[in-house]
């Protein structure tokens, strides 16, 4: 079964490019600009990944991950953070609001490929 | 009872007269008697006219004397006394009074005159004490001025005609370093920076006005040139002819440390100010450079996997887009360290860990290079609070520096070093990295720390490595020192404080390297 990603960031570039890169692998990608709107679409699917940019306007990548981590299907759902800073500060705050992973950009497409990977094969293996 | 001393002196001549006068009379009486009787018995009048004649010159004698004795006790002996008070009184003995009691002109002339040995005694006395009081006042008042003079800080010295000194106070002694034995007589303008020209216009400003005031120049001490500001103004006698020049000299040392040091104080804190701006700009910029980067570095990647065979005209060109954007992302990871938004985490530790991760990374590259690498690493290092991920990265770029000053030269050693340096009043770890490079002209030494400060080829250097080095070890509370070898090559010095020094400053000021100056 193709796997279902969500890719929230508020920059249409990133959108695309690993959206691109993402759907290349196989899964199926859906992309969300706003924070809001990623909650909204997360409700009407079920992602098996969310992947979220931190710094966004309006509702911000810790709010998102917390109200999804508040759903039933996103209890245990991998989430993945992109941070445009490498610091400890939004690392903490990430998993204090129910993050798994970060990647601090610039992000190599290697690495986000092999992560998504991992994780996604951890999730099926443990279900 | 009236006494005869009581009587005035026209009343005793008198009576000394009248004294002399009747005796005398009585016997000439007596004699004339005689004669008439020796008329009337010539025998026996013989025998009278011999006795009364001898009388008579008896009486004359014994009056004669009582004259002289009564002249000597009322009119000479209190003369005598008025001389001689006179001649003590003259050789300066105004206590002595005259002791005339005679009641007579005598005595109201030795009075007249005792009064007049008071009134001039009195008198002296006063002036003495006048005297006495202004030469105390005087004595006060040149002390004060001496003592003014002498224990002013600022120097004063007096000059005559020719312009030379013909006064110098302690001030000026001590302010050139040398004794006012050594500059008397010696001509002003030995002592200026600018000699004689210097003294010449000095000379003519001092015509033009007869004074001036807060001339800045330079004089000559012993060890060496003296900054001060000077005043002075020509000095003239009673009938205003020149006699020379009175110049007042103030030290301008400590003032001019004190500019300078506001000055470097002021450049730093602009510079900090600089950094601080250029740190908020750079990590803005940084920030949106980083997405459209990734984006394209994702694509080019995508590209490069679709093409089975990279060795292809399309291959290559992605190459070198893929190079492009590896460039880029160096120079905004460097933009971002620069900009440092991560919080340093300072921990206890041996500043030898993160220096040998740094060699450990390097090492195999430079012995490809054919260096030689030496190290000397103290095991006996004391503690140091740091964060050693972000030592490593000072380390690894000063290292990479000095690999990048070596390569092509001929003999290519790296020395590593770290050891303990006693500093003014701290200890400090210190980590001594040098190469055998060309050295650091002087001209650009102080540039190096600065960003986008690089002599490397375009793309081979951001330019922000030392800076951030630079940052690093100053949020350490230590500094980077570079030196040249004397062998050629440079060196550069990491000054970390220890743990031990950390605490004990702890309370005060922050402790750093920094404030024991090199």
């Amino acid at each position: 079964m193709q796997r279902r990603i969500l890719l929230i960031d508020d920059d249409e570039l990133i959108l695309l490019a690993l959206g691109e890169l993402i759907s290349t692998e196989g899964y199926e990608v859906v992309t969300s600009s706003r924070g809001r709107d990623g909650l909204v679409q997360a409700q009407e699917t079920d992602f098996d990944l969310v992947i979220t940019d931190i710094i966004m306007p309006g509702m911000q990548g810790f709010e998102v991950c917390r109200r999804l981590r508040d759903l039933e299907h996103y209890h245990s759902t991998p989430i993945i953070m992109l941070t445009a800073k490498s610091g400890d500060e939004d690392r903490r705050k990430g998993m204090a609001a129910g993050a798994d992973h970060f990647l601090p950009k610039p992000i190599d497409p290697s690495d986000l490929l092999d992560l998504i990977a991992k994780t996604l094969s951890r999730e099926s293996a443990g279900s | 009872m009236i006494r005869f001393r009581d009587l005035r002196i026209r009343t005793k001549l008198a009576m000394t007269f009248i004294m002399v006068l009747l005796p005398l009379l009585a016997v000439q009486a007596i004699a004339l008697l005689s004669q008439s009787g020796l008329q009337q018995s010539h025998n026996s009048s013989l025998v009278h006219v011999e006795f009364y004649t001898g009388l008579s010159f008896m009486v004359s004698i014994v009056l004669a004397i009582t004259l002289t004795l009564a002249m000597n006790r009322f009119l000479a002996r209190p003369l005598e006394q008025i001389t001689r008070a006179a001649a003590r009184m003259a050789s300066g003995d105004l206590r002595y009074e005259v002791n005339v009691d005679t009641g007579d002109e005598i005595g109201e002339l030795a009075l007249a005159f005792n009064l007049m040995a008071r009134q001039i005694r009195d008198k002296t006395e006063n002036l003495e004490k006048l005297i006495g009081e202004r030469t105390e006042e005087l004595q006060v008042s040149r002390e004060k001025y001496r003592s003014l003079v002498e224990s002013t800080v600022d120097g004063i010295v007096t000059t005559d005609r020719h312009g030379r000194i013909t006064f110098v106070n302690r001030g000026f002694e001590e302010m050139l370093g040398l004794g006012r034995e050594e500059m008397l007589g010696n001509e002003i303008w030995r002592y200026y920076e600018g000699g004689m020209a210097r003294a010449r216009d000095i000379m003519s400003l001092l015509r033009e006005k007869g004074h001036f005031s807060y001339l800045e120049m330079e004089i000559i001490g012993k060890d060496r040139n003296i900054p001060i500001r000077t005043s002075a103004s020509i000095l003239r006698d009673a009938d205003g002819n020149e006699m020379g020049t009175l110049g007042h000299f103030s030290d301008l040392t400590a003032r001019k440390k004190l500019e300078a040091d506001l000055k470097a104080a002021q450049a730093k804190l602009v510079q900090t100010m600089k950094l601080r701006a250029l740190g908020d700009l750079v990590s803005g910029v940084a920030h949106e450079i980083n997405n459209p980067l990734m984006a394209s570095s994702t694509i080019i990647h995508l590209m490069q996997k679709k093409l089975d065979n990279n060795d292809n005209a399309e291959g290559r060109r992605l190459e070198v887009l893929s190079r492009c954007n590896q460039r880029i992302a160096r120079i905004v990871n460097h933009l971002r360290e620069f900009s440092r938004q991560e919080v340093m985490e300072l921990k206890e530790m041996d500043v030898n860990e993160p220096l040998r991760n740094a060699l450990l990374i390097t090492g195999q590259q430079l012995l490809n290079m054919q260096m030689e690498i030496l190290t000397d690493l103290s095991e006996e290092l004391p503690s140091i609070k740091g964060d050693p991920n972000h030592l490593e990265q000072v380390f690894l770029d000063i290292i990479g520096n000095a690999r990048d000053a070596m390569d092509g030269r001929e003999i290519r050693v790296l020395g590593i070093k770290s050891h303990l340096a006693q500093l003014q009043n701290r200890q400090a770890v210190v980590v001594a990295i040098s190469d055998t490079g060309p050295g650091i002209p002087a001209e650009i030494r102080d540039k190096i720390f600065e960003p986008f400060f690089t002599t490397k080829e375009v793309g081979k250097g951001t330019g922000l490595g030392l800076a951030i080095s630079y940052g690093i070890i100053e949020e350490h509370g230590g500094r980077i020192e570079v030196e040249d070898n004397e062998n050629g090559g440079a060196t550069f010095r990491i000054l970390l404080p220890t743990v031990m020094d950390r605490q004990q400053a702890h309370g005060e000021t922050p402790s750093t390297c920094n404030d024991a100056s090199s």
